[in-house]
This record gives C-alpha cells, structure tokens and sequence, in this order.
C-alpha cells in the first residue's frame, strides 16, 4: 500500500510561496494531513472533489494540554483567522507535537461497488477518484470564493459488452465522486447499431455498509444508424411531484419495473449525494458480437443553473 | 597643569552651529581640558585598528533579505548589532514568532517577547553591542532590512565625551584652586602584626604540660 503523500508545509514557507496547498487523490477514509505551518486561513480549494474536511489543532484557549479542538471547513464555511501549528508544543502525556491534522469528514470509498444481483454485475466499473484540495493562507487573507471551480470530465470511449456474459450482464459502471455538487450535466453520445440503457444513479455513503444507490432514472437508447447525442442535467432541488419512469431491480425475474410518482405529501427531491453512478447496459434482443464504445461529457457545479 | 578660568570663559562661546557639530565642538573643547572617558566608554567606542574615526563607519551598507526560523523551540540569536542599526521585521507567514532583546522569551505565546504581526512591519534602533532574540513554533519567513546609523554612534560618542568632561570639570576647578596634589606617599604601615613591633598577645600561655595520670 501506498501512504498518500503530501507537499511538506516547510517547503511552501522555504519556497517563498502565499499558501500551502494539499492537492492530491484521497486512498482511504482515514487518510490524514499534517499541516506544520499556521495559517491566516484554511478554505476548500478550487479543484476539490471532498466537500467538507474538518481540523483538529492544539488550542492554547482551552487551558487544558491534552485537549484536541475540532472545526470543521466546508465549501461555503472557511476557517478565518490564525491558526496555530505549534510544533514546539505537545499535548500532555502524549508527546505529540500540537500541528493541525486534516481529514475528510465526507466518507471516501475509492472502490465503491453497487449492490446488484447475482446476474446484473457489471462487466466493468470505474471509480474516479476523489481528489482534496485543501488550501491554507500563509500570509494575506484573501478573498475566498464559497463555491468550487465547475469540475468537467471527459470519457471519451467507454464500453461496454453488447451482451451479457455468465456472470455479468456486460455492462459497464461509471463512479463520479459528486461531494456537495448542486448539478449535474452529462452529454451522451451514444453509439450506433446497438440498443443499449443507460442508468443514472446517486449514493450518499455511510459508514462501514455498503449503501444501495438512488436510482434517478434511465434512459433507453434503441438500435439507429447514426449516433445520437442525449443531454441529461440533474439539479439537487428538482421536484418529484408527478413521475413515470422505468427503474431497475436485483431481482433478475423482473430486472425493470415502471413506477409513477403523484402528489407526495412531501415533495421529494433527487438532493445531494456523495457519488453519481452511471450505468451502461446492453438491451439489444439480437446483439452483434463484440463491444461498443459511449462518449461521456459529465460537468460539475456547485450552483443550479 | 589646570586651564585659567579667563580662557575657559572665552572658549565657551555661543552655540550656534548645527547641533551635532555644536556637540562635537563642546566635546573637543571639554575634552581638550582634560575630560576623559571611563575604560568602560572606551571600549564602547568602534575599534581603531587600523587608525579609522567614526565617521569612516559611514561606509555600512543598508542590508535587505528574507530570514528564516528554522530553530523552533528555544529562543535564537537572530542579530547581534556591532553598531547603532535601525532595524525593520515584518512577518511574511501566520507566525508565532516572538522577538526580544532578552533571551528568555519562550514559550512563544508567553507574552515575553513581542508577537510580530503579518504583514506589519515592526522598527526596532539596536545600540552596539544589544542582540536581538526570536523563537518561533514553526518555520516562518521574516523580512529583515537593516540600516546602520553610524551618526547615532558618533552621537553617542560625543554625548559620552561630553558627559566625562562634565564629570571631571570639579575635579578640576578644585584642583585649579588648590594647585597641583602632592605625590602620594604610598600606603600607612599597618599597626599591628609582628612586623609593626606590637605582637598579638596569646590568650593561653605556653607551658610544661603535667604529668599524666
């Protein structure tokens, strides 16, 4: 196993550089940062797919030496004002050093698998990792701005089997990390003589079980002659209040199912969630051999438009 | 031999060139008769190695660089002032980085040294010879530019000179009054010992001890 690594803070202060900046992938949940320089403020940083991390420092207010504070800083609530990392002080008994640590408070799975029954596993899956980026200003206080930089992600090519296999059912699963992302809009180029689905779905983790994903919908693609380009947005605030849709089941008798949705006492909404899935699964009843290939255009932002 | 009080009436004429010229003159005119400084002043003063006056300290360069607190924990010696400097810090990352001229200034946030601020500078005019002291709990980048006052020292240097002759003028004008002091004679003998023909007497007297039983 690889430890993450992280730029050492002495070497941003050496380096005669504003901020430090920790941008890297996230391997586990229990990844942690040491941050050994004080900051004048901890914000999310532009490029990150973690909504929330939380801080853990030595506090000089709390007159108790083996007290660790917590806070926590999130997209739209950034940490102002200095914050100490003594390196000369250590908490009580413990002779730990009093740095600011950093982990994730939202849950990382960097091999998230949707549960599915025994004869709709796909043939493929694809988790994109998530990334942090956590910034601290060494010097000025800047200006933060309460929102992440739109994330795009292209996939150009993607297969999946035109049929299902023995112990599959040949189709391919795609895992966005989505942390506190308000929309989503996905161009789907779909490829030509195969009949294929494609299934878009929202997992909120928890910890320590795996998590059966919100299905938001699908879309069913026949067999044409000439690709198709399909655009699909997704807004955390959209309504519920009168739905029909097919969605899918484990239940490999009856893999799909219609549903209407009319006049809940509480709206529902497709709300935020930790991880977008989707999903590509051939349908064709006569499929040709061999694979095809999706292209995928997935935009992030963190305000509905 | 003492100066006439007519010709040090006549040598105190008015002041009226720029003060530090007025200072030195008062200076060299005191001094002239017969003001000295105390070995602690003189070995205050710039060395004179190679025959220099003061003025030729006027040569120091203004010096600008970033400094670094690479020792966390104990207090370091961040400069050590061979002349009168004025000295400007300011803080370039969150700190805490305390400054002192005391040594003693740890724990940081003690309150014993002063706290740099970022991005405030801070002044400080570092007499020869005083240091000047941080601690620090973590790795910080601190502005420094230093600017040598070489006229502060010359001032000093004449204020010093000044202040001997004053000290001395009594002495002086006692000594104008009274005419020249005898040589010493050296010091009185002592008046007890056997040297002085007067021995201590002993309080228990020296005899034939008796027989034991």
């Amino acid at each position: 196993m690889t430890l993450p690594t992280q730029p050492g803070s002495p070497e941003s202060v050496l380096g005669n550089q504003e901020y430090l900046r920790i941008f890297q992938p996230v391997l586990s949940p229990g990844d942690i940062y040491e941050i050994d320089s004080s900051t004048r403020a901890i914000y999310i940083g532009p490029n990150s797919d973690l909504a929330e991390i939380r801080l853990a420092y030595y506090d000089k207010q709390s007159r108790d030496p083996t007290l660790m504070t917590l806070a926590d800083v999130s997209v739209n609530g950034p940490f102002v004002g200095r914050l100490d990392s003594l390196l000369a002080t250590q908490y009580q008994g413990l002779g730990q050093p009093g740095r600011i640590l950093a982990y994730p408070v939202d849950i990382v799975d960097p091999a998230y698998e949707r549960p599915t029954g025994p004869t709709t596993v796909p043939a493929r899956r694809y988790n994109v990792p998530a990334q942090i980026d956590l910034i601290c200003a060494l010097k000025d206080l800047p200006s933060i701005p309460e929102v992440r930089a739109d994330r795009t992600y292209r996939f150009p090519r993607v297969p999946f089997n035109n049929d299902g296999g023995m112990d599959d059912d040949g189709s391919t699963d795609l895992v966005i990390p989505i942390y506190g992302r308000r929309m989503v809009t996905i161009q789907l180029i779909t490829p030509v003589l195969t009949e294929h689905e494609t299934s878009f779905f929202i997992a909120a983790l928890q910890p320590g079980q795996p998590v059966e994903p919100k299905f938001l919908g699908s879309i069913v693609t026949p067999s044409q002659s000439v690709t198709n380009t399909q655009t699909i947005v997704y807004r955390a605030s959209d309504q519920w209040s009168s739905r029909f849709g097919d969605g899918v089941t484990a239940d490999p008798v009856m893999p799909t199912y219609s549903y209407t949705e009319v006049n809940q006492p509480l709206a529902p909404a497709k709300g935020l969630a930790d991880l977008l899935i989707i999903n590509i699964r051939p349908t064709d009843q006569d499929p040709p051999p061999g694979y095809s290939l999706v292209d995928l255009f997935i935009k992030l932002s963190d305000r509905e438009a | 031999m003492a100066p006439p009080l007519r010709s040090l009436r006549r040598g105190l004429r008015p002041l009226t060139l720029l003060p530090g010229q007025a200072i030195e003159t008062f200076a060299d005119k005191l001094s002239s008769m017969g003001g000295r400084l105390s070995p602690e002043m003189a070995r205050a003063l710039p060395d004179s190695k190679g025959g220099e006056e003061p003025k030729d300290l006027q040569r120091w360069r203004t010096d600008a660089y970033e400094m670094f607190t690479t020792e966390i924990g104990p207090s370091k010696v961040f400069y050590s002032a061979d002349q009168w400097v004025k000295i400007e810090l300011m803080l370039e990352t969150a700190g805490p980085v305390a400054i002192s001229t005391r040594a003693e200034i740890t724990p940081v946030l003690s309150g014993r040294g002063r706290l740099l601020i970022t991005n405030i500078p801070i002044e400080y005019i570092l007499p020869k010879g005083s240091r000047l002291y941080y601690a620090a709990e973590n790795i910080n980048r601190v502005g420094v530019k230093i600017e040598p006052i070489p006229w502060a020292e010359q001032l000093s240097l004449e204020i010093r000179r000044a202040a001997a002759a004053l000290t001395g003028l009594p002495e002086r004008f006692v000594t104008a009054l009274r005419g020249p002091r005898k040589p010493d004679a050296g010091p009185p003998p002592p008046k007890t010992g056997l040297s002085s023909g007067n021995p201590l007497k002993r309080l228990t007297p020296i005899g034939k001890p008796g027989k034991m039983l």
